[in-house]
């Protein structure tokens, strides 16, 4: 209780944190009582209680908790020790996400990032900054909030678990296996079979190859082979770590998925889609294509070929209203770096990236000195409770990006969003194609190619800053794409850190940290080495 | 069912009355509706209270007449260990030909021991807790953790079924009690009734901004 209680305090201390109302429940009238002292004892949590946001409410009758689960963003459990939790499957099955301290039966009852957070114990950062995360994402806590019914009723329902003791009880095998998320995998894979089949109105078998919340199968007819989608709502980190406008505050949905797909219609860079969902029946077909086998080179020649071939897909007129009014927002956080203009700039990006894709206005990240902007600005705000080194290096890391040259105005361009070789594919003309482009968005810069270096230093860590900066070297052609490329992978590496943070992770020896602490060093000796070699230019690094 | 540390009856939500508290009067009531016979043996823990109550056609609850008639914590319960199980052996319901004596926590598990001697049924016994792990925690030891761990191995090592309700409680039974025989036990989760815990009407969302909103205009 002390934990949260402190959590609480830190909390109200932040910058940017929507409005909020706590309810204590549970606990004897010597329990209440002390809680009520510890209140008291935090100037912040007194002014709380006082203004109404924090109520204690005592033991309550069972009856009563599944009115207040059902309407709580989130269920807190900051235990410091707990058998199993039983709060926390009560609360999932009433649809409300749960927070919960790593003790116990506790990160076994709750799917990390499914149903809810499971964070370090004894740290009210960590739990500040998990609250916060479902303050900022409201969505976030409906989506998560479904999982966790869904989770909890094939997990947890009274009839399976006593029903296994009634088993005990009569001499039955002793159950020894816990639910898991495969449990909800193998139903989702039952029903997109069914699903499927009914489609095609043949009889089909389905092979599971997801590795999202999407639900994805090659599906075999008896004379044909499809690559099958089944879009379900996914979670967008995006706004549970930053404060964005309120009206951008969405997470992605089906229609999103849609615009997409249907943007990319004609893009031959693409498989060929068989079947589009529909708003009611979120199913698609692809054409089935193989996933690529390629040498390393060869993954680097086609990720560099793809994400050019993107950028020239459907490219901006200057003159379009949407894309004039951008760069003007742009323009306008260059010269004057608020947050107020970087508001201007997010309504700006969403609507050019919306009226482009035909979907609804969201939060999108653009321009990656923009997103370094805020950032920092946010940081110095405090809108997130950062260990004090570890805001020193983000900041060091980004002060010396923004003064390494002037900021890039340049009109966005088509990219694929996740582009890595797993999403590389043959189709049947025998062509290479890049599978997957939910991500996709109109960016500044060349984000794909730093999609690639990324994965590879978050994956490795034999691939180190220097790796990063000679292969961002060798898929950039200019100076300015380098300086580009090189502040997407740190908004990318400073964006992975602050949603650990917001997952209640410790980040401590994160690549994050690694990144910005040798980045700056790194950076210069490449730039120094480059402008002996090529007056500037960095295309002849590959050589380095 | 033997629960001698809490009355199955005492509501849940408060001090050390969880999860565990609520499974033990849950499971019965479910066991009553499939239609088997369930009773309750536990402490007199209140003046008010009766020691035998019918809790219907299929159930009952005695309570033993032993030590204080307040709350104990089951560490200040073992002083009168020998004298609950006398208690129990008298009752008449030994003499129900049972098919299970489920046992939860361990001081209701050792006197289930003792008992067992006497009568030889199936024990099932519910860990809900482990008295290794304060020590493999870093906390000091007491003069009661001797005492609880002979009274617990006893039971972990001749119970017929071992309950956790998660695998972290597995794991930590077979790192802290190595002796313990892994094929006994089994991983069986509380359970929550979806007919009375599922999403209410109102949308959290609506809920809370609007009690968010009220907040703030009165500290306005």
């Amino acid at each position: 209780m002390i934990n949260f209680l402190d959590s609480l305090a830190l909390m109200c201390r932040l910058a940017d944190v929507p409005a909020f109302a706590v309810w204590i429940i549970g606990g004897s009238d010597g329990e209440a009582a002390f809680v009520e002292s510890l209140i008291h004892s935090r100037t912040e949590l007194s002014d709380l209680h006082a203004n109404g946001a924090l109520t204690i409410w005592g033991r309550l009758a069972t009856e009563a908790l599944p009115e207040l689960y059902s309407r709580s963003r989130m269920v807190i459990m900051p235990s410091a020790r707990e058998q199993f939790g039983i709060v926390g499957v009560e609360a999932m099955m009433c649809g409300c996400p749960v927070i919960a301290t790593a003790v116990g039966g506790l990160p076994d009852i709750v799917l990390e990032g499914y149903t809810g957070t499971i964070v370090e114990p004894d740290s009210p950062a960590a739990l500040a900054n998990a609250m916060l995360g479902y303050l900022r994402n409201p969505d976030r806590a409906c989506r998560e909030g479904i999982n966790a019914r869904r989770w909890a009723l094939q997990a947890f329902s009274r009839d399976k678990s006593y029903g296994a003791l009634a088993g005990v009880y009569r001499g039955a095998p002793i159950p020894t296996a816990f639910a898991s998320r495969s449990l909800l995998r193998q139903l989702d894979m039952e029903e997109l079979r069914l699903r499927a089949k009914t489609i095609l109105n043949t009889e089909i078998t389905a092979h599971d190859v997801s590795s999202s919340d999407h639900s994805s199968a090659i599906i075999e007819t008896p004379s044909e082979r499809f690559f099958c989608k089944w879009y379900r709502p996914e979670r967008s980190d995006h706004i549970s770590v930053l404060p964005v406008p309120a009206s951008l505050r969405r997470e992605r949905s089906l229609t999103d998925y849609i615009a997409v797909l249907k943007f990319h219609r004609e893009n031959g860079l693409t498989p060929r889609i068989i079947r589009m969902p529909e708003p009611d029946d979120p199913m698609a077909f692809f054409e089935c294509c193989q996933r690529a086998s390629l040498s390393k080179k060869d993954t680097l020649f086609q990720i560099r070929r793809l994400a050019e071939g993107f950028r020239s897909f459907r490219t901006l007129d200057p003159e379009n209203p949407d894309a004039s009014r951008y760069m003007d927002a742009l323009r306008s956080v260059v010269a004057h770096p608020t947050l107020t203009q970087i508001a201007e700039h997010d309504l700006a990006a969403a609507e050019l990236n919306a009226r482009s894709l035909g979907s609804i206005p969201r939060f999108y990240q653009v321009h990656p000195h923009v997103e370094l902007i805020r950032i920092q600005l946010l940081m110095r705000e405090e809108a997130w409770s950062l260990p004090a080194e570890i805001q020193q290096r983000f900041d060091g890391a980004i002060a010396f990006t923004l003064n390494s040259g002037p900021i890039p105005v340049r009109l966005p361009a088509i990219c694929h969003g996740s582009l890595k070789p797993e999403h590389l594919l043959v189709n049947a003309s025998g062509a290479i194609v890049a599978c997957d482009t939910d991500h996709s968005r109109y960016v500044v810069g060349p984000i794909d190619e730093v999609h690639h270096v990324w994965n590879e230093l978050t994956a490795s860590t034999s691939f180190g800053t220097e790796h990063a900066m000679d292969r961002m070297a060798s898929l950039t052609d200019s100076a300015e794409s380098f300086a580009l490329a090189t502040s997407w992978l740190l908004v990318y590496l400073l964006f992975d850190g602050l949603l650990a943070i917001s997952l209640g992770r410790n980040i401590r020896g994160a690549p994050a940290v690694r990144f910005c602490r040798d980045f700056p060093y790194t950076y210069r000796q490449f730039v120094i080495q480059s402008r002996r070699t090529s007056e500037g230019h960095l295309s002849s690094l590959d050589d380095l | 069912m033997l629960c001698l540390t809490d009355d199955p009856l005492d509501p849940p939500g408060w001090e050390r009355f969880g999860g565990g508290h609520l499974f033990v009067f849950d499971l019965g009531r479910y066991l009553v509706r499939l239609g088997w016979r369930v009773d309750y043996i536990t402490r007199l823990n209140a003046p008010s209270k009766r020691m035998y109550e019918d809790l219907g056609p299929l159930s009952s609850i005695t309570r033993a007449n032993v030590g204080p008639t307040e709350d104990l914590t089951p560490l200040a319960l073992h002083s009168y260990f020998e004298e609950i199980v006398a208690a129990v052996r008298q009752m008449d319901f030994l003499q129900n030909p049972y098919d299970v004596i489920h046992s939860h926590n361990w001081l209701s598990g050792a006197v289930a021991r003792r008992l067992i001697s006497a009568v030889p049924v199936r024990h099932i016994h519910s860990i809900l807790s482990l008295g290794r792990t304060r020590l493999a925690l870093g906390e000091e030891a007491t003069e009661g953790d001797g005492v609880r761990d002979r009274l617990e191995l006893d039971v972990f090592l001749n119970a017929d079924v071992l309950l956790t309700v998660a695998p972290s409680e597995r794991n930590d039974l077979h790192k802290l009690y190595p002796e313990v025989k892994h094929d006994r036990v089994a991983v069986v989760p509380y359970g929550v009734d979806p007919q009375h815990f599922y999403p209410r009407p109102e949308c959290p969302e609506d809920f809370v901004l609007r009690q968010a909103r009220r907040s703030s205009q009165r500290r306005d």
